[in-house]
């Protein structure tokens, strides 16, 4: 899986209209900037133990790989088909970057496997800075988006992911 | 909610892999297990037991003369690594060849009846070249030359290989997935043999053909794996000016290595259980044989030549993976305790209770290749 696919897979998993439209009002920059932390803080645990992880469960790399691409598809269909996520309810204060910002709306199963697989293949470092890259567009769309319901843009780019974990999916098929 | 979802559906998609890295010893014993079994199920007129039905404890009908080639083949290799008994089969099982000599209008070939498969004749060729490499005779060189002038003459000038030769017709029109290497990988042989005969020339067409024609216009989906044209391409890789890898074989290559990988894997996820239901059963054991024989054969060529280094590792790995399904799969004196006929079921490996002698030809080559790569044997 190429450094570029792998962050368009990312961008896809982490979908910044799906983020955007999960946002409460009343979530500031820190906020944000909080979510955005915290799910890279995700994003590193789940490239950290990525090794050790799937030789627990007996699954390759290319395998792993396999896996990312069919959460991405899961995820990107459920973002073309389903309602966007509204605000929830919230930890109070700033916390809610952390929930439900963070978690679970932009750390997703996909975007956890990505990691993992995206670390087992390229490494930790580069797995956290696709990460890292991928989340620009979601912090932009955080930051001055409104907060309505993105239903067109979400499956928009839902769409883009289903073409991507595609890819990611074929990726691991054909790697050695 | 969306992680149980998609936690289910990934777990259907991807199961855990059941590999190994068996040992040196693992695969040696399991090599001569496999020799010993050939040794056991010998007839008198040099044929093997073909089919055993282990709940039956009943051999059962049919012949292939393509695998009796193969197994005279993966005896002489297990030959000249040194195993006990390969050797002495191998000779006996050359009765057989002997009496289903035909001649054709484009020379001798290996089978019977008026249509004679030319794989059959490549594998022949493969197997007694091999005789000459283990034990340095070469009572059979004439013998070798003139089926060598048979498969040169069913190469065609595209360079695809007729898969039959009739008697008084010559080659037909027919193609064969397995043939085709199987030819190349004979001409290959012979060329670094008797390096004048010009066996090279036939050869070299029949590798443009596979690589660059013969998935498209005999196999479009799905691709072959192609273990022969692995042995082919290791062969010629060993002659005296070999031929250069050109970019579009080393895409061939590519592509080659990442289906013998996908399907290791694929086939490591069948455990039994619940995923006889989301995998299927478990695959015969020559399928299993010829994704090392594949694997083995690119590998070697690569350690040779230094290239490739960083898929070497997981190469390794898919090929150990390989190794450890087959040793794990096959029947031990132990697991043969309860037999009626053990001789029938010791160092085979059964799918459904059956056993056919490519499940012990294909698995006995791949446990030898693999175990050269592991030597550092690619000479």
């Amino acid at each position: 899986m190429t450094l570029t696919l792998l962050v368009l897979a990312m961008i896809a998993a982490a979908n910044p209209f799906r983020a955007a439209s999960a946002r409460d009002d009343n979530a500031d920059r820190t906020t944000v900037g909080l979510a955005l932390a915290a799910t890279l803080l995700l994003v590193l645990i789940a490239a950290g133990v990525s090794g050790p992880l799937l030789e627990l469960v007996d699954v390759a790399g290319p395998s792993a790989r396999i896996a990312a691409g069919v959460a991405l598809l899961v995820i990107a269909l459920k973002d073309i088909f389903a309602t966007p996520p509204i605000p929830q309810p919230a930890l109070p204060g700033w916390q809610a970057g952390l929930v439900p910002l963070a978690f679970p709306v932009i750390f997703s199963p996909a975007l956890a496997l990505l990691a993992v697989a995206g670390a087992a293949e390229r490494g930790v470092a580069v797995a956290l800075f696709a990460a890292a890259v991928a989340l620009v567009p979601a912090a932009v769309a955080l930051l001055v988006g409104p907060t309505e319901p993105h239903r067109i843009w979400t499956g928009a780019v839902g769409g883009f992911g289903t073409a991507i974990a595609a890819l990611v999916v074929l990726d691991g098929v054909y790697a050695i | 909610m969306s992680w149980l979802l998609v936690g289910g559906i990934v777990a259907v998609a991807v199961h855990p892999e059941g590999c190994g890295r068996p040992s040196d010893d693992d695969l040696t014993e399991s090599a001569q297990l496999a020799v010993d079994w050939f040794a056991a199920n010998l007839e008198p007129d040099g044929s093997f037991v073909y089919r055993y039905n282990r709940d039956e404890s009943a051999a059962e009908g049919g012949y292939n003369d393509t695998r009796h080639a193969g197994v005279m083949w993966a005896l002489w290799q297990a030959e000249a690594d040194g195993f006990d008994g390969a050797g002495e089969a191998a000779e006996v099982a050359f009765d057989y060849v002997e009496t289903r000599l035909v001649d054709t209008v484009v020379g001798p070939a290996f089978g019977r009846g008026q249509v004679v498969g030319s794989g059959s004749t490549g594998l022949l060729v493969a197997a007694l070249d091999e005789r000459r490499a283990a034990t340095g005779r070469t009572d059979h060189d004439d013998l070798l030359l003139d089926l060598g002038s048979t498969l040169a003459a069913v190469v065609n000038a595209d360079g695809s290989v007729s898969a039959d030769v009739h008697v008084t017709d010559g080659p037909t029109a027919a193609r064969s997935p397995f043939f085709t290497g199987e030819v190349m990988w004979a001409l290959a042989r012979l060329h670094l043999t008797f390096p004048q005969a010009g066996f090279d020339e036939p050869a070299l067409r029949i590798r443009r053909y596979l690589v660059e024609d013969r998935d498209e216009v005999e196999s479009p989906w799905p691709p072959v794996s192609d273990h022969w044209g692995a042995y082919a391409f290791e062969t010629m890789d060993r002659w005296p000016v070999p031929p250069p890898v050109t970019e579009i074989e080393e895409d061939w290559r590519s592509r080659q290595l990442g289906l013998f990988s996908l399907q290791v894997r694929y086939e490591s996820q069948r455990r039994g259980g619940i995923t006889s239901l989301t995998r299927g059963e478990t695959a015969l054991a020559a399928g299993v044989g010829t994704l090392g024989e594949g694997l083995g054969n690119h590998m070697l060529q690569l350690e040779r030549n230094g290239s490739r280094t960083s898929d070497l590792v997981a190469l390794e790995e898919r090929a150990d993976c390989a190794a450890h399904l087959l040793v794990t799969r096959q029947i031990t004196q132990a697991a043969a305790a309860g037999d009626p006929d053990p001789a029938r079921t010791v160092g085979a490996w059964f799918r459904l209770d059956v056993t056919q002698m490519d499940d012990q030809q294909h698995a006995l080559s791949a446990l030898l290749l693999l175990r050269d790569t592991r030597l550092g044997d690619s000479s």
